[in-house]
């Protein structure tokens, strides 16, 4: 570029929506046709209608209140489900959707559901986006010719400070910490907050796994990094209160400061 | 069984990067393509107030111009040697560019707090 600029035009396609309280963003840079974001947000506004623990009418108050049994449920919600019980295994039991003492799939749904908004942007053609959904991440290809994504790690102390920036043309990234809503993650071997951990962040191929796996290593505390020495193809990031830093090596490898 | 990999110890101090954060998804604000023109609050720098204005079109920076009263003869020296410096300054800066954070759930009050302040910060 003559003035030295980064070549980067303005997408072809940004939207912003709340969804189940959350801010939603799609950012594409394809000319992909405007019924594909709308079946993104369609999609998102469905996930909340079946699986948010604030709905009554939810299909998962439903099942919490015993009104419908799990094996009567729609697929998807049988399928998320199975998925947070093998998941409560991998993780030794800290990541588990009966924590707080009801059923509460949501440390899974958020990752699941937008992990499949971002198939169905890429089943209509896109390539190079970026989508947000209250603060987990995924970015596919670039923003444009000459730019890669740059994702920041929020900074657990320090509300106008990110802790790391990553580069990726392909990743999920999800943070677990209490600065945003208090300790709302309990460590369901205890039933309280856990200790020693400020914030955790898992990036990988998967946003689901990766924001369970967020939600898990944070239960486990100041325990959480030895478990994440063995997570790959997921990378991690760990801020202990004492605010020691232990990041995985392929984390280190993504990581551009 | 996965392997278990060694891990990289640092401390929260030397790995924050000296990064203004919240450039979170300015996108959505910014969804024209039109160039639009904003000027900051004037600044009390050495040679005097000094105001800058950037011209953004759609989430780009494309020209850094700054004022200060013209008839102080200092002037004329600031837009050839100090006006250079920050134009380029400002243009390489934001081709390292954040474009999104990942954080803890936040709720849209949050959010919006967070955009405005961001907002704030981009027009300065």
């Amino acid at each position: 570029m003559s003035d030295g600029g980064a070549a980067l035009a303005a997408p072809a396609i940004a939207r912003h929506e709340d969804i189940m309280g959350l801010p939603v963003e799609v950012e594409c840079h394809d000319p992909i046709a405007a019924g594909a974001v709308e079946a993104v947000f369609a999609w998102l506004r469905r996930v909340d209608v079946t699986f948010s623990t604030y709905r009554a009418d939810s299909e998962i108050s439903r099942i919490a209140r015993g009104e419908l049994a799990a094996e009567l449920a729609s697929p998807e919600v049988r399928r998320v489900l199975g998925r947070c019980e093998r998941l409560r295994a991998r993780t030794g039991g800290y990541f588990d959707m009966r924590a707080g003492g009801v059923l509460d799939p949501s440390g899974l749904v958020k990752g699941w559901a937008v992990e499949r908004a971002a198939r169905l942007l890429e089943a209509a053609g896109a390539r190079n986006f970026c989508l947000y959904a209250g603060g987990d991440v995924i970015v596919r290809g670039r923003p444009g010719p000459d730019v890669r994504w740059r994702i920041g790690i929020q900074h657990p102390l320090l509300p106008d400070r990110v802790a790391a920036v990553l580069e990726s043309e392909h990743l999920a990234v999800a943070t677990s910490a209490t600065y945003a809503r208090g300790a709302h993650i309990l460590d369901p071997h205890t039933g309280a907050p856990p200790a020693g951990v400020l914030s955790v962040t898992i990036a990988g191929p998967d946003l689901g796994t990766a924001d369970a796996y967020a939600t898990a290593v944070f239960a486990m505390g100041a325990d959480g990094p030895e478990w994440t020495r063995s997570i790959a193809p997921y990378e991690a990031m760990t801020v202990l209160a004492d605010e020691h830093v232990l990041l995985t090596p392929g984390f280190e490898d993504l990581r551009v400061s | 069984m996965n392997r278990s990999v060694p891990l990289t110890v640092l401390t929260l101090t030397a790995l924050a990067p000296p990064v203004a954060a919240p450039w979170l998804a300015i996108a959505s604000a910014a969804t024209t393509t039109r160039s639009r023109v904003v000027t900051g609050p004037a600044v009390n720098m050495r040679w005097g107030p000094v105001k800058v204005r950037i011209t953004v079109k759609g989430k780009r920076i494309t020209n850094v111009t700054a004022t200060a009263p013209t008839e102080r003869p200092r002037s004329a020296r600031i837009n050839q040697q100090a006006l250079p410096l920050l134009r380029k300054e400002v243009l390489k800066a934001q081709s390292a560019r954040i474009f999104v954070i990942s954080g803890a759930t936040m709720t849209s009050n949050a959010y919006g707090a967070s955009l405005q302040a961001a907002i704030t910060k981009a027009h300065v």
